[in-house]
């Protein structure tokens, strides 16, 4: 099952093994973002936290020796697109998952308050918990002495269940342990995928509407921050008008932390002032780039000498985004 | 005087204490250091459970695992006990630095023995009571056994420095020489000593060595399909878990997979499952078997060598604890030897070792047993050459481990004799029901078990229904 999801995340351009194993994971360097954004893949970020590397090695290496993909010096390729076919009938990508929606925590919040509610309403109050994780307890600990009512949690949840496909409704209610009750959901990955689903089509009624579904939305605690602070800090910073030197010093920070962040905050799509980073002579030479859509970055920087890396980085991610602003170019 | 029966019905639901509870629980209250041997399931944790409730001051529980430490604190709230905690490194720093801070607020903490060698954690546990000081797996102590800890070596330093009223080590299995380690390790002082025999007369021991792989999976799944009741499956490969769990479906049976690379929700519901009889066969890697406490277990099939006798007989510790027939079954075929040897030559050399020592915090967390027994090393603050000579010393003992456990498959006449022996306890008479073949007539002659539940319903009306029964 493991090698049908993993098909699914390459493709005729070379991909390193070890980035997507990363991305999948979470770990969010410029280097495994950039490669998730231009491999189209950047979506999955954290989608498997707790895949271990042994058992993605193995996976790989039976789809190398099953031929469906092949090592080539800058990374793996797709030889079969009619196994990627079978492979996405076989287990499906979640496609309304954002990394930004924190599941995995609240899969367990979830799981957890479901089952307090259950046992509370049915006059329990010593249970083994569904969940052991003592940073979750506590929060739904905190979460239930907001005054949460069984009655009224137990509708707002019927009703928020009634605004999901039935499908994703009944793999969540699977998954559910309560008062002399236990799930009938299983623990393969096509499952595992399918509850991933239905959990990011909650959180996306959650998060459109936080007014409608009051407890289970301060369950969720809204949208994720997957950075840091800084990162938002330094963004700030810029926006401010501050130049990258003046604010590495004014946080305090190495002038690659500060680039770092900055990377990032492009690659996830934040807005970022380019007047700021790219003074006016340098920005008219990036415009004159023959090939805009070249990948190695050493091209670039020859063909714009007054730049840095963490310009023709930027550069070349918002050219792959289509946010360079193309109007300049003559 | 405590009425200890009271406490026991009214505290935890029990009419009688099982063997070695009673004895075990009064050595401690009168502050004297004790060392229990008690097969698995035979209820250990009582044993500090029930002090901890009666005495003022904290009880400090040691265990090798964050699984052990989870189901632990799990089964303790269970019993209604709120002023319980784990303290280890799954906690975020946020929430370590608030356990650590309302260490006082406790009755119960569970601790890895590698956070207690943190100096601050000594030093916040220094002015606190401890009214008693646990060491679970006690057996980890010794470097004769199997499941070695390092860090459980410096364990003896630490309780001299917290100076607890009394010092519990328990464990499931320990011959006499680990029970020497035990006992000179941890320091104990003149130590009350309750030995169980390992021996459990219900459970059939079934060794069948087939000709191949082929045989051996045709054999395992007419086996499983005989037996009645709940059975647990162990393998070697969690691929071959769900593949046979699969194959066992197909074949109308209530099976699930169980290991360690499932969700940590999935894993807790496939667990549930079994426990009420939605499901009857768990296939699972050696991840499954804490917290499970199911007495009417008919079946526990090895499919492959374990490492050790210990880990055998704990594992096959899970069946049969009501006291009825039931059944073990070490079902191999000629590869499977070769793969356990595979295993037991497999520890890290002085090149991954020199590595490790120049980096240690480049290779935290990079789940390869290899790497993470030499961060288990460091982290106990021992130098580079002691670990290698550690880690060679291990190598033998390692090896001798999967010997012992060849010489009982292999060993002519009683299998119960034989793991017994290995045990120092005293051996057995040999009956019909001993060991040997797992047959039909034998198969015929296990308790009978419960039968599989109705599923839980798919839709999710019909589960809310179930669920909130108060909103209906």
């Amino acid at each position: 099952m493991l090698t049908a999801l993993l098909l699914q995340l390459f493709g005729d351009d070379p991909r390193r093994e070890t980035g997507v194993y990363l991305l999948l994971t979470g770990k969010r360097t410029v280097s495994v973002l950039y490669a998730g954004m231009r491999a189209h893949i950047l979506q999955w970020l954290l989608l498997y936290p707790t895949l271990a590397r042994t058992d993605y090695q193995a996976a790989i290496a039976q789809l190398i020796r099953a031929g469906v993909l092949a090592k080539t010096d800058s990374g793996l390729i797709l030889t079969d697109k009619n196994a990627q076919v079978r492979a996405a009938q076989a287990i499906q990508l979640p496609d309304a998952y954002r990394p930004w929606m924190g599941l995995t925590a609240f899969d367990q919040r979830l799981t957890l308050a479901v089952q307090a509610v259950s046992e509370n309403g049915a006059g329990v109050h010593h249970y083994r918990p569904a969940v052991s994780d003592w940073g979750v307890q506590q929060q739904v600990r905190r979460w239930y002495k907001q005054g949460i009512q069984p009655h009224t949690f137990a509708d707002e949840l019927q009703s928020l269940f009634a605004a999901l496909p039935q499908a994703a409704g009944d793999v969540l209610a699977a998954g559910f342990i309560g008062h002399e009750f236990v799930g009938s959901g299983q623990g393969d990955l096509a499952t595992q995928m399918r509850r991933t689903q239905a959990l990011a089509q909650l959180v996306t009624l959650l998060d459109e509407n936080t007014q409608k579904w009051p407890q289970t939305a301060a369950l969720w605690g809204g949208r994720q921050a997957i950075f840091p602070r800084t990162q938002t800090q330094i963004v700030d910073l810029l926006d401010q008008g501050f130049s990258r030197e003046a604010i590495g010093q004014r946080l305090r920070v190495r002038p690659s932390t500060v680039n770092e962040h900055l990377l990032t905050a492009a690659i996830m799509g934040q807005a970022l002032p380019l007047e700021g980073l790219f003074p006016a002579g340098v920005k008219g030479a990036f415009d004159q780039v023959p090939d805009a859509a070249e990948t190695n970055y050493q091209t670039i920087l020859t063909q714009v000498p007054a730049s840095d890396f963490f310009q023709v980085r930027l550069f070349q991610i918002l050219q792959f985004q289509g946010r360079w602003p193309e109007n300049d170019r003559s | 005087m405590i009425d200890l029966d009271a406490m026991l019905q009214q505290k935890f639901g029990f009419s009688a204490f099982r063997p070695g509870q009673r004895e075990l629980i009064e050595a401690t209250l009168r502050g004297q250091d004790a060392l229990g041997i008690l097969p698995t399931g035979s209820g250990k944790t009582l044993c500090y459970q029930l002090p901890g409730r009666l005495q003022p001051g904290l009880v400090v529980v040691v265990e090798p695992l964050l699984a052990l430490m989870a189901d632990q604190v799990a089964r303790l709230q269970a019993r209604g006990e709120r002023r319980v905690v784990a303290l280890g490194s799954d906690l975020s720093p946020d929430e370590a630095r608030f356990v650590k801070m309302h260490l006082a607020d406790y009755r119960f903490l569970f601790i890895s023995p590698e956070m207690l060698l943190r100096g601050d954690v000594q030093a916040l546990l220094r002015q606190l009571t401890i009214s008693l000081f646990v060491v679970d797996e006690a057996h980890c102590i010794s470097q004769w056994g199997p499941d070695f800890r390092p860090a459980y070596l410096q364990l003896g330093n630490v309780i001299h420095a917290l100076k607890p009223r009394s010092v519990l080590a328990l464990t499931a299995t320990a011959p006499n020489r680990v029970q020497q380690d035990i006992v000179n390790g941890l320091g104990l002082r003149q130590p009350f000593a309750f030995i169980a025999s390992v021996d459990r007369p219900n459970i059939f021991m079934g060794v069948m060595q087939v000709a191949d792989a082929q045989s051996k999976h045709t054999d395992l799944l007419a086996v499983t399909q005989a037996v009645q009741g709940p059975k647990i499956l162990y393998f070697d490969r969690r691929q071959q878990a769900e593949e046979v769990a699969a194959q066992l479906q197909e074949k109308g049976q209530y099976a699930a997979f169980y290991h360690a690379g499932m969700t940590a929700s999935a894993r807790e519901l496939v667990a549930r499952q079994f426990m009420v009889d939605q499901v009857d066969v768990i296939c699972a890697t050696s991840a499954f078997g804490m917290g499970i406490d199911k007495p009417d277990v008919r079946l526990v099939c090895y499919t492959y060598l374990p490492e050790s006798l210990e880990a055998f007989t704990q594992g096959i510790g899970r069946a049969g604890r009501d006291g009825a027939q039931s059944a073990a079954l070490l079902l191999l075929a000629p590869a499977d030897m070769a793969r356990a040897s595979q295993f037991a030559s497999t520890l890290p050399d002085a090149k991954m070792i020199k590595t490790i020592f120049a980096h240690p915090e480049l290779y935290t967390k990079m789940n390869d047993p290899q790497i993470d027994l030499i961060e288990a090393y460091i982290q106990s603050g021992f130098s580079e050459a002691e670990t290698l000579a550690k880690l060679t010393a291990r190598l033998a003992e390692k090896q001798a481990s999967l010997q012992a456990m060849v010489g009982f498959v292999n060993a002519p006449g009683c299998k119960r004799a034989a793991l017994v022996a290995h045990f120092d306890d005293l051996v057995p008479t040999h009956t019909d029901l001993c060991c040997g073949e797992l047959t039909p007539a034998v198969i015929a002659q296990l308790a009978p078990a419960t039968a599989v539940k109705s599923q839980a319903p798919q839709a999710w009306q019909a589960v809310f229904k179930q669920i909130f029964t108060f909103a209906n």
